[in-house]
């Protein structure tokens, strides 16, 4: 490999026939693993978040004419945005009943949970983790980018497409469901 | 913050992360691939391929059977006077038509 772009480099290749593929040469190096957890907190399973991990790389590349972004944040958020669709629409291919919301999914997910589980992990983290499991979507979202990858709100709603005063709301109700589920926890 | 709280409790594939960035990269090579202006001149080329193939088969049949129709047409119309009696003579016959009121 040759020498590491920084991020101005990498916006500009986005857009360029030739320098796409090194652009995203740098971009697999520098996100993929804070995308593999974000996808996988939303689906659980390694398999799926690895398959959808590889599918949000490849639908930015075929995407990447269309970033009209200037900063890493705006970057990231482009990112985040395209994987958390990516993870909605294979929780979505879980539910039993096309009108039913996606939420419906969650007791599923919360089943899978314990086998996902590392045997020596952290308690109060597993406690946390199976909170945040059973949250309902969008307070998941927001909770897990608020939260775990300390995005600021302005990022977090150019990923999921709501807005600032929403997304508080649902962070604010996150925040008091997980309490009220792992009362030693302090958030 | 709690950093150990942040710590994912999930079991992971010793690996996998070093594992899934060559898969991305693997992928991305051959979406490039996909979108270089030669294959997807190929892919259009194909296309084009079987779309004149498909009109050509819609088209075609009725174009055949019209065709045949006339060249049938043409040879009744150019029949000698001899032929035509004979015809006539054969049709009278299937369908028991008097053939004298035709004659007067």
């Amino acid at each position: 490999m040759t020498g590491r772009l920084n991020t101005a480099e990498v916006i500009e290749h986005l857009g360029s026939d030739n320098g796409a593929s090194a652009a995203f040469d740098e971009i697999i190096e520098r996100y993929s693993e804070r995308l593999y957890w974000h996808i996988r907190r939303i689906v659980v399973s390694h398999e799926d978040a690895e398959d959808l991990l590889q599918e949000t790389f490849v639908s930015a590349f075929t995407a990447s004419k269309s970033f009209r972004g200037e900063t890493e944040g705006s970057l990231i958020a482009w990112l985040y945005r395209i994987a958390t669709n990516l993870a909605l629409r294979s929780l979505a291919n879980r539910k039993r009943w096309i009108f039913s919301s996606i939420d419906s999914v969650m007791p599923s997910l919360a089943a899978d949970f314990d086998g996902e589980i590392d045997p020596s992990a952290d308690e109060i983290a597993v406690a946390l983790q199976r909170a945040v499991v059973e949250l309902p979507v969008k307070q998941k979202l927001v909770f897990t980018m608020r939260y775990f990858d300390e995005m600021p709100f302005e990022e977090i709603a150019q990923a999921t497409g709501m807005s600032v005063g929403t997304l508080k709301t649902n962070y604010h109700y996150a925040v008091k469901r997980i309490k009220e589920k792992v009362t030693t926890i302090e958030l | 913050m709690n950093k150990e709280l942040k710590q994912m409790p999930y079991r992971v594939p010793e690996g996998f992360l070093d594992e899934a960035k060559q898969s991305a990269r693997i992928a991305i090579a051959r979406a490039t691939v996909e979108q270089r202006p030669t294959h997807r001149l190929q892919l259009k080329m194909a296309f084009m391929a079987a779309s004149i193939a498909l009109i050509v088969s819609i088209i075609g049949v009725p174009v055949w059977q019209y065709n045949n129709r006339n060249s049938l047409e043409n040879y009744i119309a150019n029949l000698k006077t001899a032929s035509e009696d004979v015809l006539c003579d054969m049709l009278c016959d299937v369908i028991e038509y008097p053939c004298n009121e035709i004659d007067e």
